[in-house]
């Protein structure tokens, strides 16, 4: 088959690859619909991520047909049409019992990997380095779907491709910032990065009850999704002091929830962005935090900041005393998809959550690397490159 | 205070914190980071406990079990058990795991038992679809790691 693999830092190349198997028998395999690139496919890209391996097939977010079932699968049939969470899990040990899925205890068979880096081991994620499970991603004709029962879900009649598409990851990566960020009625919410997670993000509070929602980001095409789908209001960072105008809003307090969808390569136009800089491309620090620090110092006395943005090692310059002073709540996590996606589904069928607009340039497979080199340079207003197989 | 002065400052306290750190690791030998004293190494498992051990535990362990010692607890809460496993003294690994590392067997049969006692089976990952794999030395070094990943990390 083909798929879209890895070949180096900033290179990628369509090969002809074997086609996956069943292995285990909770396994099935997926005729790949649609696959998405993602903003943290990006760090795999750019090599900050240091277990990929050259040949490792990309992708993580995607929507399929059921071609072929193991033994033990019961809840899905050849023929059947599933979205599949881009964390695989397997639905029994006492993280996935309690809704925490990411951190699933056997969904990575590499955990000595990320154990040495993080002290424990989340669980695995299809096309996201040998460090979470080196599973093969969704960039392909084929993928194979371990615990299957636990990580497919079937997607309602009258929902499209293009929508359902992000059920996978961008939708339910988002509303988890807003649910365990802790938005209620009534909150003020600020969430820096409109890409897709930070869109969804923005919808969730929305759908959550928050009566203000801000989207903070430089690319304008991006903000005008936002305002014209999503609903929230926006703020372009590049020309207003952010700070200064998050605490006019909400007569000086502050956001009451603030969510950073950014991640380890975050842009800014202050000072501390070079000095992220310098020290990264060094390699003296793996993570540039600059939005992270942002939200932190914008949150509200007593609030709460959800990072929703991948991060991999250490930054520097941690602004740990507002955390304190402030009695802020800090959360994060990799997306617990499991726990969100069948209501996220019904919400899709009831048009209260919407999400083919993300996918502005839909192309085929063979066309991966010049879509990935659109998304990153965010050619021609890309939001999300999407690959059809 | 004049640049000289700061520098030499700094270098003072540069060098009484390295002092510092040599003294610290007589005592401790490592970060905190190594292996436990005793050798123990645990996992905790959602279930039954009984159901663990009755007949022998999941072949993953009762494979190694003749060199290992074992300790069940319960786990607070709702967490299910804990086996705490480390190698015998008076057992030669080698008559068990032949040239495999010992350490590294009783890790993954932990890691084994546990899974296949919660999930039934143990998650295969390999052989997976893949491009060209060049051979370099960094894709070396992430193939050993990959190799060696169950049988190593922190547990």
């Amino acid at each position: 088959m083909k798929a879209l693999c890895w070949t180096g830092v900033n290179k990628l190349a369509v090969e002809t690859v074997d086609d996956p198997e069943i292995l285990n028998a909770q396994d099935m395999i997926v005729r790949v619909i649609l696959t998405t690139s993602c903003g943290s496919d990006l760090h795999l890209l750019g090599g900050y991520v240091p277990t990929m391996r050259a040949g490792d097939v990309l992708g993580h977010e995607f929507i399929g047909e059921v071609v072929e079932t193991g033994s033990a699968v019961t809840k899905h049939q050849v023929g059947d049409r599933v979205v599949v969470c881009s964390f695989i899990s397997c639905g029994k040990c006492w993280y996935c019992r309690n809704e925490l899925y990411s951190l699933c205890d056997n969904g990575n068979p590499n955990a000595g990997i990320p154990e040495m880096l993080w002290g424990q081991a989340p669980g695995g994620c299809y096309g996201y380095s040998h460090a979470l499970g080196g599973w093969a991603g969704s960039h392909a004709e084929y993928i194979r779907v371990p615990y299957a029962d636990q990580g497919a879900f079937p997607v309602p009649e009258g929902v499209s491709n293009e929508r359902a598409l992000f059920a996978s990851d961008a939708a339910p990566t988002g509303w988890m910032g807003a649910d365990l960020g802790g938005v209620k009625p009534g909150d003020t919410v600020a969430v820096w990065g409109a890409g897709g997670v930070g869109q969804m993000a923005a919808r969730g509070a929305i759908l959550l009850g928050a009566e203000r929602v801000i989207v903070i980001d430089r690319f304008q095409e991006r903000l005008a999704q936002v305002e014209s789908v999503i609903g929230a209001e926006t703020m372009n960072y590049e020309t207003s002091e952010v700070l200064a105008e998050l605490r006019e809003i909400t007569g000086g307090r502050g956001p009451d929830v603030c969510i950073e969808a950014v991640g380890m390569e975050a842009h800014s136009d202050r000072i501390d962005y070079a000095y992220d800089q310098v020290k990264q491309q060094l390699r003296l620090q793996t993570d540039r935090p600059t939005a992270v620090r942002e939200a932190i110092f914008a949150a509200r006395k007593g609030g709460s900041v959800f990072v929703l943005g991948v991060f991999g090692g250490f930054v520097d310059k941690f602004p740990l005393g507002p955390i304190m002073n402030k009695g802020l709540t800090l959360r994060s996590a990799q997306q617990h998809g499991h726990r969100y996606i069948p209501m996220l589904l019904e919400r899709m069928a009831r048009d209260e959550l919407v999400t083919e607009h993300l996918a502005t340039h839909i192309m085929p497979l063979d066309d991966g690397p010049q879509g990935y080199e659109m998304f990153k340079e965010k050619q021609d207003g890309c939001v999300r490159a999407v690959f059809a197989p | 205070m004049g640049v000289k002065t700061a520098v030499a400052v700094g270098a003072v306290g540069v060098t009484a914190g390295l002092v510092a750190r040599s003294l610290v690791r007589k005592k401790q030998e490592t970060d905190g980071d190594g292996r436990h004293p005793e050798g123990w190494k645990a996992v905790t498992v959602l279930g039954d406990a009984a159901e663990f051990s009755r007949n022998g535990y999941p072949e993953p362990l009762q494979r190694i079990a003749e060199m290992v010692e074992v300790r069940m607890e319960p786990a607070p809460g709702d967490k299910g058990f804990e086996v705490h496993a480390r190698l015998r003294d008076d057992v030669k690994a080698k008559d068990v795991v032949g040239d495999e590392d010992p350490d590294q067997a009783l890790r993954a049969a932990l890691r084994d038992a546990k899974q296949v006692f919660e999930t039934g089976e143990i998650l295969r990952a390999t052989p997976r679809p893949h491009g060209h794999r060049p051979t370099t030395l960094f894709g070396a070094a992430v193939d050993k790691a990959e190799d060696d990943a169950k049988g190593e990390g922190v547990l």
